[in-house]
């Protein structure tokens, strides 16, 4: 068979096809009627500019959690008729009802723990090491400046953390770039982590140092224990395209001395809870070869909207000596191999 | 582009119209929020198709279209249609965010170590391509092999936008996107030889 050479041809059969596959498909063209039923019942509650979803779930709360979902007169204006209660639209709710509570300071206990299973492609560390229970933040806060600089420029984030070379896609980088997600770092300088047990406790220690700051930092210090990529799309994804630099300044001074469980939320997951549980073993370490993390390492509370998989922080060790997170990644529960 | 700016160019294409209802609409909206009704009706489809691709169930699709709506009407004091981009750019900008941590679940770790995302199991040629028929999953199984930023530009595409508009949203130069566009096209169509040599 005579393989497709022509790649605008290639392109227009794509494109074509998959608007014909969502025609064709039933749910898979339309959303359904209650969509517009849930978001016309929220906007009369929240004015535009009232940037704060937490506020939008929390005043709708009680109207939209009351039985009988469906308690607008609103008429959608597009979309698929429902036939039953959607349970995914009610899943919303609750995780909303998850988020009131947390903001509320409440701490929630029943969200599951990172399980133990993974891959068995994935060395599983000696579980000899124990947790640093201590529940302060004491990172050294980045300043305006040094944040506004790899939002600008994540190149320069890379090299106060001593590494001159990264991602090809940086090459390419604007000013104000929305969408470098999931940097992919050059680790072939680096040391191989195999079993070394001093860099996996190093390498724990650190996973436990940013998660003890997510839920107690600030963003200045949460800032200082991440990617520069990952900083500048914290913040850059709290705005729509349209932002000017003095916009993303006053942002940075005005939320930087800020606890992070309150007020972030950009990209980085919003976190309640303790440092990382390490009793049965489950932490996952790799080296490189496999993957591009260094450490792999799920997270003891995981976030609720992350119900159905494990969260694994990664992080890896910069030429300076820094462990920095990298990357989150959400793992399947599967048998351990 | 600003209705002030069109009106120095007519006539005007259905597309430009299209810029100053979207303008229209969101001036309204910012007072009278049964205005948005307008902007939910014009583009809830391609969103929620967008949303489709990202999760894969109906439902949750659902679930997200309402979050990328609500958070588009909570910012629309942010949007400026005298700066560069149109309310289309700016609204599928929301929700390419809201939809990449369902990416990252699907291209990073589902499942750990199975770095073979199901893509069709031949390619097909030139003869085919005008009869094979490709499933909603397919598509989404196709643009699961891109990195990010690949997969933003295809899917901006997808939802109708120009390449002027997908290089405003996304920050990069005009050809820069084509190049970047076609890397996306001619990886999606290699993976896709690839299944088909492996099979």
């Amino acid at each position: 068979m005579t393989q497709p050479t022509d790649i605008d041809t290639f392109t227009q059969w794509f494109d074509d096809s998959a608007h014909e596959a969502h025609h064709r498909e039933d749910r898979t063209e339309l959303p359904s009627s209650q969509v517009w039923q849930l978001v016309s019942t929220r906007l009369p509650q929240v004015s535009p500019g009232e940037d704060d979803m937490t506020r939008i779930a929390a005043t709708n709360l009680i109207t939209i959690s009351a039985p009988g979902i469906t308690t607008t007169n609103s008429a959608a204006p597009i979309g698929r008729h429902a036939n039953r209660p959607s349970r995914h639209v009610s899943g919303w709710i609750a995780a909303m009802v998850a988020l009131m509570l947390v903001t509320s300071g409440l701490y929630l206990n029943t969200y599951r723990n990172g399980g133990g299973d993974g891959e068995t492609n994935l060395a599983w560390a000696p579980t000899t090491v124990e947790a640093t229970p201590e529940h302060a933040c004491n990172v050294a806060p980045l300043t305006v400046d040094e944040v506004m600089e790899m939002v600008l420029n994540p190149r320069r984030g890379y090299e106060r953390l001593g590494q001159n070379t990264w991602p090809a896609d940086l090459d390419e980088l604007t000013e104000f770039h929305p969408t470098i997600y999931g940097p992919k770092l050059d680790t072939s300088g680096y040391r191989e982590f195999g079993n070394d047990p001093a860099l996996v406790q190093e390498a724990v220690d650190a996973a436990n140092v940013f998660t003890t700051c997510l839920s107690a930092g600030t963003a200045f210090q949460v800032w200082a224990l991440v990617d520069p990529a990952i900083v500048q799309i914290d913040i850059i994804s709290r705005f729509p395209v349209l932002r000017t630099e003095a916009e993303l300044r006053a942002f940075v001074e005005e939320t930087g001395p800020l606890s992070y469980a309150e007020h972030g939320g950009g990209y980085l997951p919003r976190f309640d809870g303790e440092a990382i549980h390490q009793g049965d073993g489950n932490w996952i370490i790799d080296g490189p070869g496999l993957h591009d993390e260094l450490a792999i390492i799920p997270m003891a509370n995981v976030p609720f909207d992350t119900e159905d998989a494990i969260l694994n922080v990664s992080l890896q060790k910069f030429p300076n000596g820094q462990w920095i997170v990298t990357a989150f990644q959400y793992q399947i529960p599967g048998p351990r191999g | 582009m600003s209705a002030h700016e069109l009106a120095h160019d007519w006539p005007m294409t259905d597309s430009e119209l299209r810029l100053v209802d979207d303008d229209l609409d969101v001036e309204r909206a910012r007072t009278d929020p049964e205005a948005f009704a307008a902007l939910y009706q014009r583009y809830a489809g391609p969103v929620y198709r967008l949303c489709v691709r990202a999760v894969g169930n109906p439902d949750q699709a659902d679930d997200l279209t309402a979050m990328v709506f609500l958070r588009a009407f909570e910012r629309l004091e942010k949007y400026q249609p005298q700066s560069r981009g149109s309310f289309r750019a700016w609204l599928f900008t929301i929700a390419l965010n809201a939809v990449k941590d369902e990416w990252r679940k699907t291209n990073r770790l589902t499942p750990l170590g199975d770095d073979e995302p199901d893509v069709p199991d031949s390619a097909p040629g030139p003869e085919e391509l005008s009869v094979h028929r490709l499933t909603v999953a397919e598509v989404r199984a196709a643009l699961t092999t891109l990195d990010d930023r690949q997969r933003s530009i295809v899917e901006l595409r997808l939802s109708g936008l120009t390449s002027k508009e997908i290089a405003a949203a996304l920050g990069m130069s005009l050809p820069a996107l084509k190049s970047a566009q076609t890397r996306a096209y001619t990886a999606i169509r290699d993976r896709w030889h690839e299944g088909g040599s492996r099979s």
